[in-house]
């Protein structure tokens, strides 16, 4: 008993000096929703209309450049900056799309598996290892290859891979949680493993839930932009992040800007999402600390 | 012992056998593999006699069957456009992408543990400070952008490396910083995370009444388990180490299995693909397994579940 108040006593000691909100990456993320659902109307330029009169213009601080075009121009002289902002929508919403599908595709399997135990249990956890082993890109490539690129096709194969993780993580706790006593009375009272599952256990793991979620939206983005880079994510000529920076791969050094803007946009939204996936991690359930 | 390595053999088989069916499910979704096959001259008759040669003129579970029994027997199909069999096609990239990811895994433990302890123990110091931040970076950066900065300032503005081969220790400096930047950054933290667990326990207390000297507390006796949360993950990070690899390959020109899956992608060369993540899949979960049964041998509590 001793041990279990100390083990709590530093649990609420270490989440009070998680400290404050992180404000910086919080004002980051909220100004990247607003450029996710206002981009079309905020956006100074059309971020398709080509103009090869204006092509490679450098950004506005540099001789050369043009205040209206803050950022400069791409090789068919299309706006960077409006480019950008309207990329934030694949990044943005692949990956919260995609941590929603394979989310819940992953809690329930990682609920059923843990409750349901035995030979269910050793059904999906050899899924879990099966999908975990094979490389996300290659899955990717194999896909795209066979259907046509969509940002449907990217979702699916980014949730393919990520619900092995939440099913894996929430098995771990479902374990542990149907050993408990109210697992039990629920199960004396007749309630239905169903209802258990529902009412009982998954209130339980909701932190968890939310915790492992908001730290794989980073991964599930740098996914997103690794996939787009390689030319088999959101199909051009919508912008996305990941493959602005293939674009502008082969004028690193005439036009750096290409590849700069859109890898620090990715650099910046990941970190802000890690920032703010740590402090919830610290806040709601700091035994999370190696996830 | 003996039971607990022959669970982890047969679950690992068992895993295997599913990354096979899926694979060669998405090749009979790419509709009739036929049409890439023969030539677009090939008549009518060219087509059934070459359907039955294949068996695809049998059940799909049949289909299966033959595919697997002639995959064990190392026979995965011919390439496409290289018109060999992929089987050795794709082992000639093995050793250059396993070598790669030896570097860079030991790049990761050269830094990530040692600079994770030292975080540890000097926790709340600048040098906490600046390993977390950098760690925290580590794992936001895009690594195909880190890549090419990289590559853009030291291979061809100052040409202080070589880049575009793997002959020589040159060629492995960049991509295996690269790779390593976002598997370091975690490892770090993990370490970091169960250090600070390690050394507010009992036995390090113990050790430390009994007057072992500290450096031998910190890098003995907690280090040892700290190591153990590490391990459980390990598989994971070679999971994401290979996805890595295909990006940072194209990336650095390297001629490794992820760059031949790539450009089969772009050729529409399936069976190629398709080898590629079959012995990917299979190099992984063999070294899984591996990491399982250390992991049983460096914690006794596990062998005995």
């Amino acid at each position: 008993m001793k041990i279990a108040i100390d083990e709590q006593n530093r649990l609420v000691a270490s989440a009070r000096r998680s400290g404050r909100l992180p404000v910086i990456p919080v004002a980051i993320l909220v100004l990247l929703l607003i450029d996710v659902i206002f981009a079309g109307v905020i956006a100074p330029h059309s971020p398709y209309a080509t103009d090869l009169s204006k092509r490679l213009i450098p950004p506005a601080w540099l001789p050369g450049g043009d205040v209206s075009y803050l950022l400069g121009t791409d090789l068919v002289g299309r706006d960077l900056l409006s480019r950008l902002m309207t990329g934030a929508r694949a990044s943005l919403g692949v990956a919260l799309a995609t941590i929603f599908v394979g989310g819940t595709v992953g809690i329930v399997l990682g609920m059923v598996a843990g409750y349901a135990g035995g030979r269910t249990d050793s059904v999906i956890m050899r899924l879990v290892d099966g999908s975990l082993s094979i490389p996300v890109i290659l899955l990717a490539l194999v896909l795209v290859s066979v259907r046509e690129p969509s940002a449907w096709n990217v979702i699916l194969v980014l949730s393919l891979v990520i619900w092995a993780r939440f099913a894996r993580l929430v098995r771990g706790e479902v374990l542990s949680l149907r050993e408990r006593a109210f697992v039990a009375l629920a199960q004396v009272a007749g309630s239905s493993s169903a209802r258990i599952i529902a009412r009982h256990i998954f209130p339980n793991i909701l932190n968890t839930v939310i915790v492992v979620g908001t730290l794989q939206v980073g991964w599930v983005v740098l996914l997103e932009a690794s996939l787009s880079f390689l030319g088999v994510g959101v199909p051009p000529p919508i912008p996305a992040w990941g493959s602005m920076v293939a674009d502008g791969r082969a004028h690193m050094l005439s036009a750096w800007w290409l590849s700069l803007f859109p890898g620090i946009a990715i650099l910046l939204l990941v970190l802000s999402l890690n920032f703010l996936g740590d402090w919830i991690r610290d806040r709601l359930d700091p035994r999370l600390r190696q996830v | 012992m003996f039971s607990y390595v022959a669970r982890r053999l047969f679950q690992l088989c068992i895993t295997l056998m599913l990354v096979s069916i899926v694979v060669f499910l998405l090749g009979r979704l790419s509709g009739d593999p036929l049409s890439l096959i023969l030539p677009p001259e090939a008549t009518e008759q060219d087509f059934a006699a070459a359907r039955e040669q294949l068996g695809l003129d049998q059940p799909l579970w049949k289909q299966y069957s033959i595919f697997a029994a002639r995959a064990l027997r190392g026979d995965l199909g011919d390439s496409i456009t290289a018109r060999r069999p992929v089987f050795p096609l794709v082992m000639e990239r093995l050793p250059s992408s396993l070598a790669l990811a030896g570097a860079t895994i030991l790049l990761t433990l050269l830094f990530a543990v040692p600079l994770g302890v030292i975080s540890a123990v000097r926790k709340g110091s600048y040098i906490d400070f600046g390993a977390r931040l950098v760690a925290l970076l580590g794992q936001s950066v895009p690594s195909f952008w880190l890549g090419l900065i990289l590559l853009q300032f030291f291979a061809v503005q100052w040409r202080l490396l070589p880049f575009g081969d793997s002959n020589g220790i040159g060629y492995y400096v960049l991509p295996s910083i690269t790779l390593a930047a976002f598997i370091a950054a975690g490892i770090m933290r993990l370490v970091r995370s169960s250090m600070l667990d390690a050394m507010d326990s009992d036995y390090v207390k113990f050790a430390r009444s009994k007057g072992v000297p500290e450096w031998k507390v910190i890098w003995l006796h907690a280090l040892r388990n700290a190591l153990l949360p590490v391990m459980t993950l390990a598989g994971l990070y070679l999971g994401i180490l290979v996805t890595g690899a295909v990006v940072i390959e194209e990336v650095f020109i390297w001629p490794g299995m992820g760059r031949l899956a790539y450009q089969s992608v772009v050729t529409r060369d399936y069976p190629v693909v398709q080898g590629v993540v079959l012995v990917t899949a299979a190099v992984v979960l063999a070294a899984n397994f591996i990491v399982d049964l250390l992991y049983g041998y460096a914690d006794p509590r596990i062998r005995a579940q």
